[in-house]
Protein backbone atom coordinates (compact mmCIF):
# COMPACT_ATOMS: atom_id res chain seq x y z
CA UNK A 1 0.00 0.00 0.00
CA UNK A 2 1.33 3.49 -1.13
CA UNK A 3 1.85 6.00 1.43
CA UNK A 4 -0.97 8.40 0.30
CA UNK A 5 -2.97 5.47 0.41
CA UNK A 6 -2.18 4.63 3.94
CA UNK A 7 -3.08 8.17 4.91
CA UNK A 8 -5.97 8.25 3.20
CA UNK A 9 -7.21 4.73 5.26
CA UNK A 10 -5.80 6.23 8.45
CA UNK A 11 -8.34 9.05 8.13
CA UNK A 12 -10.94 6.93 7.12
CA UNK A 13 -10.39 4.32 9.61
CA UNK A 14 -10.10 6.94 12.62
CA UNK A 15 -13.46 8.84 11.49
CA UNK A 16 -15.09 5.57 11.05
CA UNK A 17 -13.89 4.59 14.75
CA UNK A 18 -15.05 8.37 16.75
CA UNK A 19 -17.52 9.75 14.49
CA UNK A 20 -14.88 12.99 14.45
CA UNK A 21 -12.46 13.67 11.46
CA UNK A 22 -8.60 13.15 12.67
CA UNK A 23 -5.95 16.03 13.27
CA UNK A 24 -2.93 16.01 11.51
CA UNK A 25 -0.77 14.84 14.65
CA UNK A 26 -3.41 11.96 15.01
CA UNK A 27 -3.14 10.56 11.28
CA UNK A 28 1.23 10.91 11.43
CA UNK A 29 0.78 8.85 14.62
CA UNK A 30 -1.23 6.34 12.93
CA UNK A 31 1.36 6.12 9.86
CA UNK A 32 3.93 6.47 11.38
CA UNK A 33 5.04 9.51 9.88
CA UNK A 34 6.39 13.38 10.12
CA UNK A 35 3.86 15.79 9.95
CA UNK A 36 5.26 17.12 6.72
CA UNK A 37 4.89 13.96 5.05
CA UNK A 38 1.97 13.31 5.86
CA UNK A 39 0.35 17.05 4.92
CA UNK A 40 2.04 16.96 1.39
CA UNK A 41 -0.37 13.96 1.00
CA UNK A 42 -2.88 15.67 2.51
CA UNK A 43 -2.13 18.03 -0.52
CA UNK A 44 -2.06 15.26 -3.05
CA UNK A 45 -5.30 13.60 -1.54
CA UNK A 46 -6.68 17.09 -2.06
CA UNK A 47 -5.61 17.27 -5.46
CA UNK A 48 -7.36 14.02 -6.25
CA UNK A 49 -10.56 15.47 -5.19
CA UNK A 50 -10.56 12.96 -2.16
CA UNK A 51 -10.56 15.54 0.97
CA UNK A 52 -11.46 19.16 1.51
CA UNK A 53 -9.10 20.82 3.57
CA UNK A 54 -9.07 24.72 5.24
CA UNK A 55 -6.89 27.25 4.02
CA UNK A 56 -4.14 26.48 6.53
CA UNK A 57 -3.51 22.72 4.04
CA UNK A 58 -3.05 20.81 7.60
CA UNK A 59 -6.62 20.60 8.65
CA UNK A 60 -9.41 18.42 6.81
CA UNK A 61 -12.82 19.99 6.55
CA UNK A 62 -14.30 17.68 4.92
CA UNK A 63 -13.23 13.83 4.23
CA UNK A 64 -16.31 13.29 1.74
CA UNK A 65 -18.93 12.09 3.03
CA UNK A 66 -17.72 12.84 6.02
CA UNK A 67 -17.76 16.37 7.62
CA UNK A 68 -14.87 17.68 10.52
CA UNK A 69 -17.87 20.21 11.13
CA UNK A 70 -20.96 19.90 12.78
CA UNK A 71 -23.94 20.45 9.98
CA UNK A 72 -27.48 19.87 9.97
CA UNK A 73 -26.97 16.66 9.32
CA UNK A 74 -26.41 14.31 11.65
CA UNK A 75 -26.33 10.58 11.13
CA UNK A 76 -26.18 7.66 14.15
CA UNK A 77 -24.92 4.08 12.63
CA UNK A 78 -24.11 1.94 15.85
CA UNK A 79 -23.83 4.00 18.68
CA UNK A 80 -21.78 6.30 16.90
CA UNK A 81 -22.98 10.09 15.57
CA UNK A 82 -21.11 11.30 12.71
CA UNK A 83 -21.79 14.94 10.30
CA UNK A 84 -21.96 14.64 6.90
CA UNK A 85 -21.77 17.68 4.15
CA UNK A 86 -25.37 17.72 2.54
CA UNK A 87 -28.05 15.10 2.35
CA UNK A 88 -26.11 12.84 -0.27
CA UNK A 89 -23.53 12.57 2.06
CA UNK A 90 -25.77 11.66 5.01
CA UNK A 91 -26.64 8.46 3.04
CA UNK A 92 -22.84 8.32 2.06
CA UNK A 93 -21.89 7.94 5.18
CA UNK A 94 -24.11 4.96 5.98
CA UNK A 95 -23.22 3.41 2.42
CA UNK A 96 -19.45 3.94 3.72
CA UNK A 97 -20.13 2.02 6.86
CA UNK A 98 -22.29 -0.66 5.63
CA UNK A 99 -24.95 -1.14 8.27
CA UNK A 100 -28.13 0.28 8.90
CA UNK A 101 -28.28 4.33 9.99
CA UNK A 102 -30.50 7.07 11.04
CA UNK A 103 -30.03 10.71 9.36
CA UNK A 104 -31.43 13.49 11.05
CA UNK A 105 -31.90 16.58 9.17
CA UNK A 106 -34.21 19.26 8.63
CA UNK A 107 -36.18 20.27 5.60
CA UNK A 108 -34.30 23.47 3.96
CA UNK A 109 -37.88 24.99 2.76
CA UNK A 110 -39.92 24.71 5.60
CA UNK A 111 -37.18 23.80 8.39
CA UNK A 112 -38.92 20.92 9.70
CA UNK A 113 -36.68 18.44 10.97
CA UNK A 114 -36.63 15.43 9.36
CA UNK A 115 -35.85 11.58 10.57
CA UNK A 116 -35.02 9.05 7.91
CA UNK A 117 -34.42 5.09 9.01
CA UNK A 118 -32.15 3.62 6.17
CA UNK A 119 -31.38 -0.33 6.40
CA UNK A 120 -28.78 -2.12 4.13
CA UNK A 121 -31.29 -1.97 1.37
CA UNK A 122 -31.96 1.63 1.62
CA UNK A 123 -34.32 4.05 2.43
CA UNK A 124 -37.88 3.58 1.89
CA UNK A 125 -39.56 5.94 -0.83
CA UNK A 126 -40.55 9.18 0.21
CA UNK A 127 -42.01 12.31 -1.23
CA UNK A 128 -38.57 14.47 -0.15
CA UNK A 129 -36.33 15.64 -2.62
CA UNK A 130 -33.05 16.43 -3.05
CA UNK A 131 -31.88 19.58 -4.17
CA UNK A 132 -28.62 20.39 -5.58
CA UNK A 133 -27.82 23.78 -6.27
CA UNK A 134 -24.21 23.30 -8.23
CA UNK A 135 -23.80 22.47 -11.39
CA UNK A 136 -21.55 19.05 -11.30
CA UNK A 137 -18.76 20.72 -12.93
CA UNK A 138 -18.25 23.49 -10.23
CA UNK A 139 -18.80 20.96 -7.32
CA UNK A 140 -14.51 21.16 -6.12
CA UNK A 141 -14.36 24.80 -6.87
CA UNK A 142 -15.70 25.29 -3.54
CA UNK A 143 -17.06 21.84 -2.04
CA UNK A 144 -18.18 23.73 1.32
CA UNK A 145 -20.99 25.87 -0.46
CA UNK A 146 -21.87 22.93 -2.89
CA UNK B 1 -35.04 8.88 -2.80
CA UNK B 2 -33.59 6.15 -5.29
CA UNK B 3 -31.72 8.25 -7.38
CA UNK B 4 -30.06 9.25 -4.02
CA UNK B 5 -29.55 6.56 -2.30
CA UNK B 6 -28.07 4.78 -5.48
CA UNK B 7 -25.63 7.83 -5.81
CA UNK B 8 -24.48 7.61 -2.15
CA UNK B 9 -23.67 3.85 -2.76
CA UNK B 10 -22.01 4.17 -6.18
CA UNK B 11 -19.40 6.98 -4.50
CA UNK B 12 -18.92 5.66 -1.05
CA UNK B 13 -19.64 2.16 -0.98
CA UNK B 14 -16.17 1.08 -1.06
CA UNK B 15 -14.53 4.61 0.86
CA UNK B 16 -13.20 2.88 3.60
CA UNK B 17 -11.17 0.67 1.34
CA UNK B 18 -7.55 1.12 0.25
CA UNK B 19 -9.17 0.95 -3.47
CA UNK B 20 -11.55 3.45 -3.35
CA UNK B 21 -11.08 6.38 -5.30
CA UNK B 22 -13.47 9.32 -6.32
CA UNK B 23 -15.27 8.28 -10.42
CA UNK B 24 -13.39 10.12 -13.01
CA UNK B 25 -15.29 12.08 -15.20
CA UNK B 26 -16.61 9.22 -17.70
CA UNK B 27 -17.41 7.22 -15.05
CA UNK B 28 -19.57 10.09 -13.36
CA UNK B 29 -21.62 10.64 -16.46
CA UNK B 30 -22.15 7.09 -17.17
CA UNK B 31 -23.59 7.10 -13.15
CA UNK B 32 -25.72 10.04 -13.78
CA UNK B 33 -27.19 9.05 -17.11
CA UNK B 34 -27.82 5.54 -15.19
CA UNK B 35 -30.14 6.91 -12.97
CA UNK B 36 -31.71 9.43 -16.00
CA UNK B 37 -29.87 12.72 -14.87
CA UNK B 38 -28.87 13.98 -18.00
CA UNK B 39 -27.28 17.63 -19.57
CA UNK B 40 -24.63 19.85 -18.69
CA UNK B 41 -25.98 20.27 -15.20
CA UNK B 42 -24.68 16.70 -14.47
CA UNK B 43 -21.74 16.98 -16.93
CA UNK B 44 -18.50 17.32 -14.62
CA UNK B 45 -16.38 18.55 -17.30
CA UNK B 46 -19.33 20.87 -18.95
CA UNK B 47 -18.04 24.93 -19.67
CA UNK B 48 -21.68 26.00 -19.74
CA UNK B 49 -21.08 27.19 -16.14
CA UNK B 50 -17.43 28.33 -16.38
CA UNK B 51 -16.92 31.77 -16.53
Amino acid sequence: MDFDTRVKVAIYTATAESGRVPALADVAHRVQASPEAVTEAFARLRASRLLWLEPDGITIRIAPPFSAVPTQHLVSVAGIDYFATCAWDALGIVAALRQTGVVHSRCEQSLEPLELDVPLKGPDPSPWLFHCLVPAAKWWDDLVFT
Amino acid sequence: MDQLWHLAVTWYGTRLEPVSRRPAAAEMRQIFESIGLRGDFWDPQADSFRQ
